[in-house]
């Protein structure tokens, strides 16, 4: 196998530097943010280089993943499709200036997400509440494959410093 | 396109000794998964040297105001996704998984998932497993905590 260089200097970058809130594209203010805001909607396909890509760098060469599932063809491992909703949120909102922190991510499996097959994903806010001096933000994500069908629903929260929205406070969530 | 070189090796892959099933115990441990994150596995991981985050590149690490790369929350919770599914096979699917990321892992760090069965109930002609499952560091510290539920026959 191909062994990336283990050279930990470091090199030029590919690309000028750019502090965490620079990456991003998003432009509403997530003090005006509303429940049921599109963040976000997309189509992605988990092409087979990913998934043989993250198998080596994990070391699980599950054959599920690799060469053929129960499910017919190859599937992607359970945790992959947090790739595809990682930057939605701050593409969408405008990253805050204090920063902000993941929480929490969730997951429910109706279906396996198939290698090369297209999938429609959907994110929108669902719930935002203050706690501890933070604001969190809820995003509720829904894949569906080429018939329609849900296949995958996930939420994932994020946690800001900036001011509280009116909701009452919750000690936990 | 094929990542450049990578044999899948399915000989590779050890399944679990003990899967789920209807009949284990509350109380049962999981077998569990150990792998460490370093930095030439971060890079594999990002796609480096095409795409250089602070996961996989010291420049852009300094650049976000960290001395060194840290490991990829997405990538640490793959670890978690390899136990999973180990343990439920095809039963992931009617199954759930929730977490949380508490603390860091710097790489190089020896990362072990576990999980215990918390709870078993009837769900049709199967049985629901309700298991805590979280990743402890070499120093055996808590880096995520989560839940997971999955059917077994």
């Amino acid at each position: 196998m191909r062994t990336p260089s283990n050279d930990r200097k470091g090199t030029e970058l590919a690309e000028p530097k750019k502090a965490e809130h620079e990456k991003f594209k998003g432009t509403k203010d997530l003090a005006a943010a509303q429940i049921g805001d599109l963040i976000g909607e997309i189509e992605f396909v988990v092409p087979q280089e990913m998934v043989e890509r993250f198998s080596w760098a994990m070391d699980d060469y599950n054959p599920w993943y690799l060469v053929e599932s129960p499910f017919g063809g190859r599937i992607a491992a359970p945790t992959i499709p947090l790739t595809f909703d990682g930057s939605m949120f701050y593409d969408y909102y405008k990253y805050p200036e204090g920063g902000s922190l993941f929480a929490k991510q969730e997951f429910e499996f109706f279906a396996p997400i198939k290698v090369g097959e297209k999938y429609r994903l959907r994110g929108t806010l669902i719930d935002t509440y203050p706690r501890k001096g933070r604001t969190f933000f809820k995003m509720g994500v829904s894949i569906t494959n080429g018939e329609g069908a849900e296949v995958l629903r996930m939420v994932k929260t994020v946690a800001t410093p900036v001011n509280p929205v009116q909701s009452p406070e919750r000690e936990s969530k | 396109m094929t990542t450049p070189n990578f044999v899948p090796d399915p000989t590779a892959f050890r399944p679990m000794a003990t899967p789920a099933s209807r009949d284990l115990p509350v109380g049962f441990a999981l077998e569990p998964v150990v792998r460490t994150i370093s930095l030439e596995k971060s890079r594999i991981h990002e796609g480096w040297p095409g795409i250089r985050t602070r996961h996989c590149d010291y420049e852009a690490a300094h650049a976000t105001g960290t001395p060194a790369p840290i490991a990829n929350g997405g990538q640490v919770a793959l670890v978690l996704g390899e136990l999973f599914i180990k343990f439920f096979r095809e039963g992931y699917i009617g199954g759930t998984l929730s977490f949380n990321l508490i603390r860091q892992t710097q790489l190089d760090d020896v990362l072990t998932a576990k999980g215990v069965i918390t709870d078993k109930r009837p769900e049709g002609d199967r049985v629901r497993l309700e298991l805590d499952v979280w990743l402890e560091n070499q120093n055996g510290d808590k880096v995520l905590v989560g839940k997971a539920s999955g059917l077994a026959d």
